[in-house]
Formats: C-alpha cells, structure tokens, sequence
C-alpha cells in the first residue's frame, strides 16, 4: 500500500530494465522487438516483462543519449528503427560495475521467488 | 523540442511493428493467424498506457497533463453546477472569512512600522520593586512589556536629558509625548479634528523619516522661543491642502494657536501607534498651549515623570547590553540627591522592549479579539473543508464508474488522484477568488464596525499587502488538498471488475465499496457537528456574556441620561472662569423644563477613563495609605445619577464655592467598610500623597456605582468637589434623552456662541460602546456560530441524501414487505440524528477541554457552563433534525413498485 515503497520498486525495475537494454546492445544495433525478445532469451524466459514496458524505457535511453537511434531495414527487407549504444552508454555500463552488481542482485532477488513459484 | 515531437510521432508505428512481428513469430511456431495476434498483444500490454509511458519520458508531459486535468476538472465543474455552487460558496465562505480576519491581524499586528530599519528601535521602560515617589505623574497605558511589578514608560526631565544624550548603546534617542485627545486643527478656515505627537527635535532623524515636501522637524525646532512650526501628515495635505506644495510657510491653526507648516511627512509615515493616525508632529518645546499636563515650570521637576522615550540601538549593541549600561545610569540618577524616585533597594532599572511595529494601539485592545476570531474562522474552515470532501465523496459514487473506465483504459493511480486533486483545487481556486472579494468587504465592514464602535478616529489600513495574498493561496491549495484527498485516494481505489460489470450500485460488493464511503462520509459529518458545536458553545458563551454585563449592576440609574462636553479652553476659558461657566451651564440646564436635573463630572462614568488618586487617613490605627478611585464631580451629582446616599450628606452648592481646607469629600460603601469597618467614617479626615496638613474631611457616605468599567468590581472610591477644570455634562430627562440635544444646544449657545457641544450621546449609548468589544464578540461569534451551523446541516443533509439514494432498493423492499412509512422516516432520521447526537457529544467534550481559552473574555458565567452548553446542543439537534426530515421524507415517498422494478 505504501506509495514510497512502491515507487521505489517501480524504480528498481526500470532501472534493471535499462540495464538490461544497454547490455543486450553491447553485441550490436538491434530493433525494438528483438530486444526485447533478446532479454527474454538471455534471462531464459525467466524474465516475462510485458513487452509494451520496453518501449518507454527506449526512449529513457534516448533522451538519456545511452543509446541512439536510425532508420534501417530488418532481415526482410521491413523498415525498422534500429537502437545503437552510444559511447556514452557504453561508458555508463563501463563505470558502474558496482550498480551492475547491486542490480544484479535486485534482480536476483527479484526473480528468486519467481522462481521458487515455477518449481513448487 | 523537435526529437521529442518525432519520437512520438513515430511511436505509433514502432507499436505497430512491434506487434506485427511478434505476431509473425507466433505463426511461425504454430499458432493461428488469429489467437497470434491475440497472444502478441496480450504480450504486448497496455498500449495506451505503454503510450502515455513515454509520453511521461519526454518531459513537459505533466504540465500537459495537468493542463488536461484542469479542462477536464472545468468540464465537470460546469456539467453539475449545483454541485459546483455549493461547493464553491462553501469554501468562499470560508476562505473569504479567513482572509478578513487575517488581514486584520496583519494590519494590526504583523506590520512593522514604516521608518528605516525598524527592527533597530527600542522603547525606555523602567521597571522597579516599589512605585517611584512621584509629585506630578502621567502615565500613558500604551507601554509595552509585560505587567509584573511596578513599571511605566514615563520618564522625569532631568533623566530625559541625561538618556538624550547617551551616544554609547544608541545611535538616537528621542522624547515624546503622545495627545492626550484630540486637537482642533484649523486650516483655510475649516475646522477639523486630528492627533499629534508631541515630540524632541530628533524624532524624525531618529527614525529615518523624511520630508515629502519641506522639511521635518529638527533639533532647532525644540528649543525654548523657536517660532512654533508643525509637520502634517501625508493624508491630512492629500484630503486639506490636495497636495499643494506651496503648503510649506502656510499657518494652520492647533486649538487656536498659529503654527507654520514647515513640511509634510513622507507619505505612509503616520506616527507610532497602531491603527490611531497622527495627523501632526509639533515639537516639545512649543506645544503649551496646545496640551499639556501640568504647569510648564513643574515638568522640569526631577519629581515629576512625564515623557517618553524611544532609541535605535547602535548596530552591533544587543537590547540586554544596553539595558544594561542604561539601568546603572538610570540606578545612580534615580536614586540619589533629595528629589530622588527611587530608593536603592528598590532596583530601578531599564528595560528596552522592541518597538518595531510601534505602539500597540489598536493593537493591545484587538490582539485577542482577534486571535480568538482568527481560532473560530479556523474551525468554519475546517468545516467547510469536510462539507466539500463529503459532497466530493458523494459524487464520487455516481463516478465509480467513470474511474473504472479509466483505470480500465490503463490510467494509473496516481495518475487518478491527480486528476480528482485538481477537481478539487480547482474548486478551492475557485472558492478562494470568490472569497478575496468577500474577504475585502468583510473586513472593511468589520474595521469600520471596530471603529465606529470605540472612540476616536482609529484607522485600519487593509489595502492588500503580498502576505495577505500569500495567505489566501496558501489556505486555498491547504483547502483544496485537504478537502480532495480522501475522496481522490478513496475515488481511485475503485473495484475494477464489479464496477465496471454491474451498472448502478446495486451489486454486493459495490455496497460494501458505499458503505466504507458512507463511513468516511459519516465520520466527516460527525467532525463537522462536533466542531460547530464548539463554535456555538463559544457563541453561547460570548452572549451570555454580553446579557450579563449589560444586565449588571450599576449602582446608578442609566436610562435618560445625556451625556456631552463642551471644551470650553477652546474658547479661552481658564481657571475661575472655566469653573463659573461649567456651574453657569448647569444652572441653566437645570432651569429647562424637561429636564430633571443637571450635573457634571471629570468624565463621564463608564467611559473608560478613571482618575486615582493616594489617600493617607489622618489618626489612622492600621492602614494608612490607601490607593482608591477618585472623581470630581459637580454639584447635584448623586441626585442626577440616582446613586443613593447612605450615610451623611452629598455636596450642596457652597462646597463648589468654598476653597478652604479640608474640602468635603463623599466616599462610596465599599471605601467606608475597607478601611473604617465598623467604625464612623464621617468627620475623619485624609491626607492626600505626602502631605501631612489634612486636605479633604469625610461628610457623607454614598452606595456603591461602577465608575470605568463594567467589568471591574467596584473598588473604594472618593467623589470630591469638581474645582475649575474641563469635564462632561450629565442631564437626567423627563424625554427621550436624544430630543434634548437641540435645547441643550440653544442653552449653551445663549451663554457663549463659541461654545461647541461635542460627544452628545445617551448614556445607554457610552455603556454600548464601553461593550464593543462584547458585542462585537457576541455579534461575530453568533454569525460564525450560524454560519457553522448551516455547513454542518447541509454536510449532514448531503450524507442522508446520498444515503437514501442509495439505498432506495432495501427502502423498496421493506415497503413492500409490509414496512410502513413513517417506520422508513424513522430509519432514515434516527440514523442522521444519532450521527448529529455523537457529533454533539463528541463537540461537548472538546468544549469542556478548550473553553478555558476564552474565560478572560467571559463575565458572569463559567467556561463549562452547564445551560449554556445543554442549549447549545439542544439547537444543534433540532436543526439538525430538520436538515434530515428532507431526505426522510424523500425515503418515504420511494414507490416500491419502481423501486423493485428497476433492478
């Protein structure tokens, strides 16, 4: 009930989702739904976020300059945009190797009674 | 700018895409094409949420949105406006109270005075263990500090000079005097009343006050000889002279003595005491003639303690450091040399209390009159905030759906207590706009009635200032937020599915989500009775005061009495002359037919003012000295005022004449039993100050008479023979005391045509005024006690007719299983009065706890008092009862049939 504690973990997830955005983008430029198919692979399925919520954490990114954006064509020929890690991104998952861990472990911690949920 | 604007537009297609290629992926494993694009869309989301999302990103989204929620708050205002009315007015009402009143206290209290850095001046006030032995004293009541011991802010001459000329803790010092009434001033030949400050050639320098035109007072101008000059006031040249400049060297006339206009104070500057405007500024030296207290050769006496005086501490010195260095001063003056006040061990010392916003004046009469009336318009705040939230809340179940539709088309929580917020801070908004135009003419009506209703010219200045402003919109958002926030967090937290699938309120668990709203409606309403029976326990109070004082026992007979005065010095009278004219007035008077009879006193009884004097009984076994009331009076004074004589005789017309000692002297009851009990008072014979010879010898005993002050019980007083001095006349008529003015006027016209009658009035009328401020306390707080009487009613009927409404199915059905009407009226009213009688309980209790704050202004009755309170109450429950009887009545007509029929 408490609205802190919810934004804070309203918080926590969008900055894991960021996080996981930039990461999938260290390999290459990739459009919206591979992301977000990417994260879904990477986390073994685990990670079921609502595909839509991507979309605003993108644009995060964008205005935030961590990645940048331009038109393309997809595998079949479709136009697409395409999502780039810029320097600064780059940069940014660089220098905080210590936000990455104490995401990470939210995220651990997150995902843990998740999965206990699947097992039982 | 232009990113975020291709971002979104571009938005649209990405979700496009995005669901276009999940649905691809799902055919490829197998699906058909219709569940895939059904399965990517449920995997998608909320697409207008996902929207709305990153319209959020993009910054300026909510300022757009807010922009959105006040079109949308001004729709809904404008699609019920009963609603919107009521709920506007309430909070009009309430936030305009509050306003008025606020700027009241501002003018009063908060401002400081307008010189420079005002923080920097102090005012003298000593302080001792015993009364200083005094020959000549005045004392002027407006001396700020608190009232513990013996303290004034009068000082002698000799020490005036000494403290005026101390460069060492302040950067100035300047003496004053403050009127002692009104003077006549007379320019162009119109006659006009003001007050002036009488004051050391530094008063202006000293506070940083220039001249608009001309130039102000200097040190020049107070030395003895200097051609007499006078400063005027900016709005006396505005309203005289229409800003003529050429004002500078004129000569206006004060009490018929020439002064020239050396210059015209800055504008805004209009003296030192609140809310009573000086219109002048004459300088000490040449003020006889125009008032003073006592012959000029005796205020240079070390024994005679007079001026006042005001300082601006030298930047840097603390007011304790220079306390300090002035009480040693003050200690070693005071105390030695044959004409010493003080005795050593007494401690004389100085203290230097802030004279930043100036002398109380209306100040020290109003500070708790209006922080009581600040308290009270609180509570009808509060009251009005919990009528709205009630009206919110009610029409908040006619909205559940609406918020069901939102939340279903993904708007967030927050997203809705926002929207439902800016309903209602929009209504506050609107409230406190409407209420700035009730708060100007309220409290102009309200400094006008505090004008009118005490004496003099006092002067309020309300024009609007940033704080008052700043306090408006403050309480207006405070209202807005504390009046929305339970039906915002109680509107937002809809039941989704139950909502949405049940239309109406007919469903099981919607009626549970109506009886929490009823709950939260009822505990408001509740609050609401509780607290206006607070106020009107207050206003019952306050009443009763006002009937008791009016009812109390004066010791003489009021009605018939005319009161008036004639200041006859204005004419050029002075002492033996002065006294034949005042005896040749009263014989005259006397001889009309329809009056009774005629007299004159030092002042009229119940006006406020009093005189005291120090008696000392000669051959006295115990107590010697005595401290009692004293009043001269004139002849035939008893008889005119019916104040019966008890023991002895009265004065007779040879006592008047008579100027050998000891005088006659007439003591009230309360004198003779203090201090000669069971002995004889007549013949003894008093002594007065330190005199030795005796001076006045007892002849007759009268009954006891309230002299002042209603409220102050009667303490021993002495009436001797009124000698030639200026005072007020007192005519007991066979007629209506008014329907003599005219032939009052004639007498004394026939005697001298330059004699003018002032202050005629009945002396019923000086009771009245000597009660405004009762009466403005019965007055307000019965209008405040009413106004919080009809919010709590309409609070209660809004409950009851939701609840009806609500309800009218079960109401249906009872009907129609046999219930009879007035078995409905009673289930409706029981269930309004028994939230009216817990309200009226809990409001007792608070009452009982908190009326002890306004014990100070009661008289005759107690706090707690039982009556009163039980009467109270008693009015709250029948109105009450009324405001639910509208809504019962409207159960009672449900038509079962149409009731049923419509589920």
């Amino acid at each position: 009930m408490s609205t802190k504690e919810q934004r804070e973990r309203i918080e926590l997830l969008q900055r894991t989702l960021d996080l996981l955005i930039l990461r999938t983008q260290l390999l290459g430029s990739r459009h919206g739904h591979a992301i977000a198919k990417a994260i879904e692979f990477n986390s073994e399925h685990v990670l079921q976020v609502e595909q839509g919520s991507l979309y605003p954490a993108l644009h995060r990114l964008i205005k935030r300059s961590w990645i940048s954006v331009e038109q393309g064509t997809s595998e079949n020929n479709r136009r697409a945009k395409f999502y780039r890690l810029t320097p600064k991104g780059r940069r940014q998952l660089e220098r905080e190797p210590r936000t990455w861990d104490k995401l990470a472990g939210a995220i651990a911690r997150i995902l843990r009674p998740r999965k206990q949920e699947g097992k039982s | 700018m232009r990113r975020r604007k291709r971002m979104l537009d571009d938005l649209d297609e990405d979700i496009r895409e995005h669901i276009e290629r999940e649905t691809q992926d799902n055919i490829d494993r197998g699906m058909a094409p219709e569940e895939a694009r059904y399965a990517a869309m449920r995997k998608f989301g909320n697409v207008t949420r996902v929207k709305e999302d990153v319209r959020d990103v993009w910054s300026f989204a909510w300022l757009e949105q807010l922009l959105a929620d006040i079109r949308f708050a001004q729709r809904m205002m404008r699609k019920s406006p009963g609603f919107t009315a009521v709920a506007v007015l309430t909070l009009a009402l309430g936030i305009g109270a509050n306003t008025a009143i606020f700027s009241l206290i501002n003018a009063v209290m908060l401002r400081m005075l307008p010189v420079q850095n005002p923080e920097q001046l102090v005012v003298l006030r000593w302080k001792a263990l015993q009364n200083p032995g005094t020959r000549n004293s005045y004392y002027w009541g407006d001396c700020p500090g608190d009232d513990i011991g013996p303290s004034s802010c009068s000082f002698s001459y000799p020490i005036y000079e000494q403290i005026h000329g101390n460069r060492d803790v302040f950067s100035g010092v300047f003496g004053f005097v403050p009127p002692s009434g009104v003077s006549e001033m007379t320019a162009n030949g119109q006659v006009s009343q003001g007050r002036g400050d009488f004051v050391s050639g530094d008063f202006f320098s000293t506070l940083g006050v220039e001249a608009a035109v001309g130039r102000v007072l200097e040190p020049l101008d107070d030395i003895s000889g200097a051609p007499p000059v006078v400063v005027i006031s900016y709005s006396y040249w505005q309203s005289r002279f229409g800003r003529d400049v050429s004002v500078v060297g004129k000569t206006i006339l004060l009490n018929g003595m020439p002064f020239t206009i050396s210059g015209v104070a800055a504008r805004g500057f209009v003296g030192l005491e609140t809310g009573v405007p000086r219109q002048f500024w004459v300088a000490l030296a040449s003020r006889y003639g125009i008032d003073q207290r006592f012959p000029k050769e005796r205020e240079t006496d070390a024994k005679s303690v007079w001026i006042q005086m005001m300082a601006r501490l030298k930047p840097g010195v603390t007011s304790k450091q220079a306390e300090a260095a002035l009480s040693t001063v003050f200690a070693s003056r005071g105390t030695s040399g044959p004409d010493a006040l003080f005795k050593l061990e007494h401690h004389p010392r100085i203290e230097l209390p802030s004279a930043s916003r100036g002398f109380a004046g209306l100040r020290q009469e109003f500070s708790k009159p209006l922080f009581v009336l600040m308290t009270a318009v609180g509570l009808i705040l509060l009251i009005a905030c919990a009528n709205v939230a009630g009206l919110m809340l009610a029409r908040a179940a006619a909205r559940e759906k609406e918020m069901a539709v939102r939340v279903a088309l993904g708007a967030g929580r927050r997203r809705i207590v926002w929207q439902l917020l800016t309903e209602s801070l929009m209504l506050a908004v609107a409230g406190g706009a409407s209420g700035i135009l009730f708060a100007y003419w309220a409290a102009n009506s309200l400094a006008k009635f505090l004008a009118s209703s005490s004496e003099g010219t006092w002067e309020i200045d309300l024009k609007p200032d940033p704080r008052v402003l700043a306090f408006t919109i403050g309480i207006s958002c405070l209202v807005g937020i504390l009046s929305g926030l339970a039906p915002a967090l109680r509107g937002s937290g809809v039941d989704l599915i139950p909502a949405l699938k049940e239309r109406g309120t007919k469903g099981k668990s919607s009626i549970r989500g109506s009886e929490r709203r009823f709950g939260l409606g009822a505990a408001l309403v509740v609050a609401q009775v509780a607290v206006s029976m607070l106020v009107l326990a207050s206003a019952g109070l306050l009443l009763r005061t006002l009937v008791n004082l009016r009812s109390t026992k004066t010791g003489f007979d009021a009605r018939n009495i005319l009161l008036f005065d004639i200041d006859a010095r204005l004419s050029g009278y002075k002492d033996a002359k002065l006294g034949n004219l005042y005896r040749e007035v009263q014989r005259r008077l006397a001889a009309v037919p329809s009056v009774v009879s005629a007299t004159y006193s030092s002042t009229a009884l119940l006006s406020g003012a009093n005189m005291t004097t120090t008696l000392r009984i000669t051959e006295a076994s115990v107590q010697s000295r005595v401290n009692v009331d004293e009043l001269p009076v004139g002849p035939d004074f008893f008889h005119t005022m019916r104040i019966p004589a008890l023991t002895g005789r009265t004065f007779s017309a040879i006592d008047f004449d008579n100027s050998g000692k000891p005088r006659p002297i007439v003591i009230n009851e309360s004198f003779a039993r203090r201090f000669f009990g069971k002995e004889k008072p007549l013949g003894r014979l008093l002594s007065e100050g330190d005199a030795t010879d005796p001076e006045y010898e007892i002849v007759g005993v009268v009954g006891d008479a309230k002299y002042d002050s209603l409220r102050k019980e009667i303490v021993p007083t002495a009436y001797l023979p009124m000698g030639p001095e200026p005072g007020s006349f007192e005519i007991r008529a066979a007629m209506d005391p008014k329907a003599l003015i005219p032939t009052v006027r004639q007498v004394v016209a026939e005697l001298d045509s330059s004699l003018v009658l002032l202050n005629a009035k009945t002396q019923i009328e000086q009771i009245d005024q000597a009660l405004y401020q009762e009466r403005l306390f019965a007055d307000l707080s019965s209008l405040f006690g009413a106004l919080a009487l009809a919010l709590a009613c309409i609070g209660l009927y809004g409950l009851l007719s939701y609840e009806v409404t609500r309800r009218t199915h079960e109401i249906g059905i009872r009907m129609a299983m046999g219930a009879e009407q007035r078995n409905v009226l009673r289930l409706v009213i029981s269930k309004g009065i028994a939230l009216a009688a817990f309200g009226v309980t809990v409001g007792i209790v608070v009452a009982l706890g908190v009326t002890r704050y306004v014990e100070v202004l009661l008289y005759g009755v107690r706090p707690a008092d039982p009556a009163t309170l039980i009467c109270v109450a008693a009015l709250l429950l029948a109105v009450a009862s009324a405001a639910c009887y509208v809504p019962a009545r409207r159960a009672m007509r449900v038509d079962p049939m149409a009731a049923l029929r419509s589920e």
